[in-house]
C-alpha cells in the first residue's frame, strides 16, 4: 500500500493529493434555472463532480395525519452515465441511502413549510419533488445533492391550477414559489486513517475507512446525521467531525444564501 | 509499563473481552492485539502458557484445517473431479487424481463415485481458498451407504473416548461400522436397521449426558440389550 | 416527527413507563434460538423484538461480490406484517433496504473480515414486534448471532438510540415517545474499543443536546455488553 503512505505522509502535513488542505472544499459552482420543464431547477459542481436538481410540482390528498401539509419527495439516482461504478436497475443501496440521507436533511432542517403546500385544507395539497441526477460523480455527490436540491427549490414557481377542475396546468408558471427558513448545509467527512478530511474526492473515496454526513441548521443545531463505510469511528473523531460540520456548514450556508 | 492478566486458564471469555494488558504477551488462537491489550474475538475458553494466551473457540461449528478426516456426501462432478458437501454449507473438491491410487477413465467417472455418494476423506490441502480432499490412501474411501448423524464438536472427544475407548466398544456391541469425522458427522452401516437405530440411540446419550460417570458402561448394556 | 402530546410524556423526571431520561427498557437477549442456523439470537428492548440467524462461511453468491482478501455480509432486515399497528406489506422497502445496509457496516467494522477470504455470512434478522428502536436491536440480535456462530470480531456491537420527546433528551424512546419525538439518534457501539460503528439521526439537536444523549448512548452501551455477554455464556452452561 505504498500509494496509501504517500498519501498519509501527505495528509500528516495537512496536505491531500489534489493539493487542497485537509478541512478544503473544492471549487463550487452553482447555476440554477438550468432547465425549463422543471419548475425549479439547479446545477451544482463541487470540483469535479456535478449534479442537477429539478423540482415538479404536483397535486394530491393531502396524508390523513397532516391534512393542513402537502406532501415532499427527495429522489436520488446514481445513473450510470456519471461513473463506471453505477449500473442500471433497480435503486442500488447506495442510490437508496443518498436519497433517503439528502432527503432528511432537507425535510428535517424545517426548511420548507410544509403548510405552505396547503391548497384546501384535508383535500387537495402541493407535492413537491425533487430529482437529483449526477451528471459526473468524482466525489461528495452528498453535499452536491443537497445544494442542488435547496436551490431547486428555492427557485421553484408553482404553476397554475384550473379553478373548477383542480387540473395542474403544468406549462403554466405563476411567480409565486417557496420560501426557504432554515437553510441546511451538509457536510461529508471521510475518515482515512486517522485523518478526518472534508469533501472527498473519488480516489478519496475509494480508499477511506469511513463517511459521515452531517447537516446543520441557522442555529447550529444538528438536524440529520449518517454515518457510512465499514470501517469504525473513535469517540473523539466522532465529535471532532461534528464540530468541523459545523465550522464549514456555516460556509456553505453562506454560499447558498447568496444565490438568488 | 503497566501489566496485566485479567483471565485465569480455562476460563470463558467472550468477543471484545480484554484478557490481558502489556507488550509481553502472546496472542494465539482466537484472540488478537490491539494497542497494548490480548483481546479475544471469540466465545471461548482460555489458556495460558507463560506469555502466550489461547482462545479456543466453544462454537460448535466446524471449521476446517488441512489433516482433517471428514465424511461428506457428493454434490457434483464434473471432467476434473467431485464436489462434496462437508455441512454447513461447506464444500471441498477432490480432484480426479486425488481419487484414487488406480487409473480412474475420465468418461467412467461415475463408475467410480458419483453425486449421492457418502465419502470419507482427508483435507489435504488448500488451492486458493478451496480446500482439496483425498481419498487415495487408506482408510480414505467411498462408503457404503449407510446413516449420517450430525454431532455437537464438542461432542466428539467423548464419543470417541480415551485412545478411542469407546468408539471402538460401540463398533464391537453393536457390530455396526462406525466412522467419527472431525466435521461434526458420524457414519453408521449395518445390514441390519435395528442395529443403525442403537447406535444412533447411543449416540443421543452420550451427546446428553457427556460430563457423567459411568457412561461407557451405560452404553455397552444399551448397546447389548 | 408529529408534533404534540396531549398527555405529558414526562410528568416529576419520570417517564410514561416510570424510566428516567437516562434508563434503558428491559431488555432480555438469548443465543441459539435457532437449531439450523449457524448462529442465532433473539434481542428484545422493552417491546420490541427481533431475532437474528447466521448462515456461512458459504460460497458467494452471485459470484461477482466476491472479494478474495475478506468476506463479505448479506444482511437482510424486515420487519414482519404483524409487527407494527397498521399492517406492514411484506417485501423489502426502501427504509428496510438503507436499515440492512446500515446494519451490514455496523457489524464489519467488528468482524474480522479478512479472516475469511472469498466467502460470504448471510445475516437475516426480523422483526416480530415493533415498539420503536427496531434497528437497534436488530443490531444487538445480529452482534449476538454472529458471535454464537464462532465468528471472529474485535468486540460486541452494541446498540441504542437516544432521542428529544418534549424538548428533553431521552435514552431508548418507546412508541409511545417516539410518535411524538423531536430527534432521532440511534448509534451502535463498540464498548471495549471506544468505537463507534453507526450513528444516524434526523430531527433538531443542539450540539449540547447531542452530546447529552451521546453520553448516555455510550454509558448504556456498557450495559447492553454486559447483557449480551450473559446471553453468550448462559449458552455455555
Amino acid at each position: 500500500m505504498s500509494e496509501n503512505n504517500y498519501l498519509n505522509e501527505l495528509m500528516k502535513n495537512n496536505y491531500r493529493d489534489d493539493g487542497r488542505k485537509l478541512d478544503e472544499y473544492r471549487e463550487i459552482e452553482i447555476e440554477t434555472n438550468i432547465v425549463g420543464q422543471a419548475n425549479g431547477s439547479a446545477r451544482v459542481k463541487i470540483g469535479k463532480t456535478e449534479v442537477i436538481a429539478g423540482v415538479k410540482f404536483g397535486t394530491g390528498t393531502p396524508y390523513p395525519d397532516t391534512p393542513n401539509e402537502g406532501m415532499f419527495m427527495v429522489n436520488m439516482e446514481l445513473h450510470p452515465m456519471a461513473n463506471p461504478d453505477y449500473s442500471h436497475g433497480p435503486p442500488s443501496p447506495e442510490a437508496i441511502e443518498i436519497s433517503r440521507v439528502i432527503d432528511r436533511a432537507i425535510r428535517e432542517s424545517k426548511t420548507v413549510n410544509f403548510e405552505d403546500l396547503c391548497i384546501r385544507e384535508g383535500e387537495l395539497a402541493w407535492s413537491l419533488s425533487v430529482d437529483i441526477y449526477p451528471i459526473n460523480a468524482d466525489g461528495n455527490l452528498f453535499d452536491a445533492g443537497v445544494i442542488a436540491a435547496l436551490l431547486a427549490i428555492k427557485n421553484a414557481k408553482f404553476p397554475e391550477i384550473e379553478a373548477e377542475t383542480d387540473k395542474v396546468l403544468h406549462d403554466t408558471r405563476t411567480d409565486k414559489g417557496l420560501t426557504l427558513q432554515n437553510i441546511p448545509a451538509m457536510v461529508t467527512i471521510a475518515k482515512i486513517g486517522d485523518n478526518l478530511i472534508v469533501d472527498p474526492s473519488y480516489d478519496e473515496e475509494k480508499i477511506m475507512d469511513a463517511r459521515i454526513h452531517i447537516a446543520t441548521i441557522d442555529n447550529g443545531n444538528i438536524c440529520a446525521m449518517q454515518k457510512g463505510g465499514s470501517k469504525s469511528m473513535k469517540i473523539e473523531e466522532l465529535k471532532n467531525a461534528i464540530e468541523l460540520s459545523g465550522s464549514k456548514g456555516n460556509e456553505l450556508r453562506k454560499l447558498i444564501k447568496s444565490i438568488k | 509499563m503497566k501489566e496485566k492478566m485479567n483471565i485465569k486458564e480455562n476460563e470463558i471469555v467472550v468477543p471484545g473481552q480484554i484478557l490481558a494488558t502489556g507488550k509481553k504477551f502472546i496472542p494465539s488462537g482466537k484472540c488478537i492485539r490491539i494497542d497494548e491489550n490480548i483481546v479475544s474475538t471469540v466465545v471461548g475458553a482460555v489458556t495460558i502458557k507463560d506469555e502466550v494466551i489461547k482462545v479456543n473457540s466453544n462454537s460448535n461449528n466446524y471449521s476446517p484445517e488441512i489433516g482433517d478426516k471428514i465424511i461428506g456426501k457428493i454434490i457434483s462432478m464434473n471432467n476434473y473431479g467431485w464436489r462434496a458437501d462437508i455441512g454447513s454449507n461447506m464444500v471441498v473438491e477432490l480432484d480426479l487424481r486425488d481419487a484414487s491410487t488406480s487409473f480412474i477413465e475420465s468418461g467412467k467417472m461415475d463408475k467410480f463415485m458419483s453425486v449421492g455418494d457418502t465419502i470419507y476423506a482427508e483435507i489435504t490441502r488448500k488451492h486458493r481458498e478451496n480446500f482439496k480432499i483425498s481419498t487415495k490412501n487408506k482408510p480414505f474411501r467411498k462408503l457404503i451407504p449407510g446413516k449420517l448423524i450430525n454431532v455437537k464438536n464438542s461432542s466428539i472427544p467423548r464419543i470417541i473416548g480415551k485412545s478411542g475407548s469407546m468408539i471402538n466398544m460401540i463398533k464391537e456391541a453393536s457390530n455396526c461400522n462406525v466412522i467419527v469425522g472431525q466435521n461434526n458427522m458420524v457414519y453408521v452401516q449395518n445390514d441390519n436397521i435395528e442395529n443403525i437405530f442403537k447406535v444412533q440411540n447411543a449416540i443421543k446419550l452420550i451427546e446428553s449426558e457427556a460430563n457423567s460417570s459411568g457412561l461407557t458402561e451405560k452404553i455397552k448394556e444399551m448397546l447389548t440389550k | 416527527m408529529a408534533g404534540k402530546s396531549s398527555e405529558p410524556l414526562i410528568v416529576k423526571g419520570k417517564r410514561l413507563d416510570g424510566r428516567k431520561p437516562s434508563e434503558l427498557r428491559k431488555i432480555t437477549a438469548e443465543v441459539g434460538v435457532i437449531e439450523k442456523a449457524v448462529g442465532s439470537a433473539r434481542f428484545t428492548m422493552g417491546e420490541t423484538v427481533a431475532v437474528a440467524s447466521v448462515y456461512g462461511p458459504m460460497e458467494v453468491h452471485p459470484r461477482h461480490k466476491e472479494k478474495s482478501d475478506r468476506a463479505i455480509l448479506k444482511v437482510n432486515y424486515a420487519m414482519l406484517p404483524f409487527s407494527t399497528s397498521d399492517r406492514c406489506r411484506p417485501g423489502p422497502s426502501r427504509r428496510s433496504k438503507e436499515i440492512s445496509k446500515v446494519i451490514s457496516e455496523a457489524l464489519e467494522a467488528s468482524i474480522l473480515l479478512e479472516k475469511y477470504p472469498a466467502r460470504m455470512f448471510e445475516i437475516d434478522v426480523v422483526i416480530l414486534n415493533a415498539n420503536a428502536g427496531t434497528r437497534t436491536a436488530a443490531i444487538n440480535a445480529a452482534s449476538l448471532a454472529c458471535a454464537d456462530a464462532g465468528i471472529e470480531m474485535r468486540d460486541l456491537v452494541c446498540s441504542v438510540a437516544a432521542g428529544k420527546a418534549e424538548d428533553t433528551v431521552l435514552l431508548d424512546l418507546f412508541q409511545p415517545e417516539d410518535n411524538y419525538g423531536q430527534a432521532d439518534l440511534p448509534m451502535a457501539v463498540l464498548p471495549n474499543l471506544g468505537e463507534i460503528s453507526l450513528v444516524q439521526m434526523d430531527g433538531d439537536l443542539s450540539i449540547k443536546e447531542f452530546n447529552e444523549g451521546f453520553d448516555m448512548i455510550l454509558e448504556s452501551a456498557k450495559e447492553i455488553y454486559e447483557i449480551q455477554k450473559n446471553a453468550l455464556m448462559e449458552k455455555q452452561k
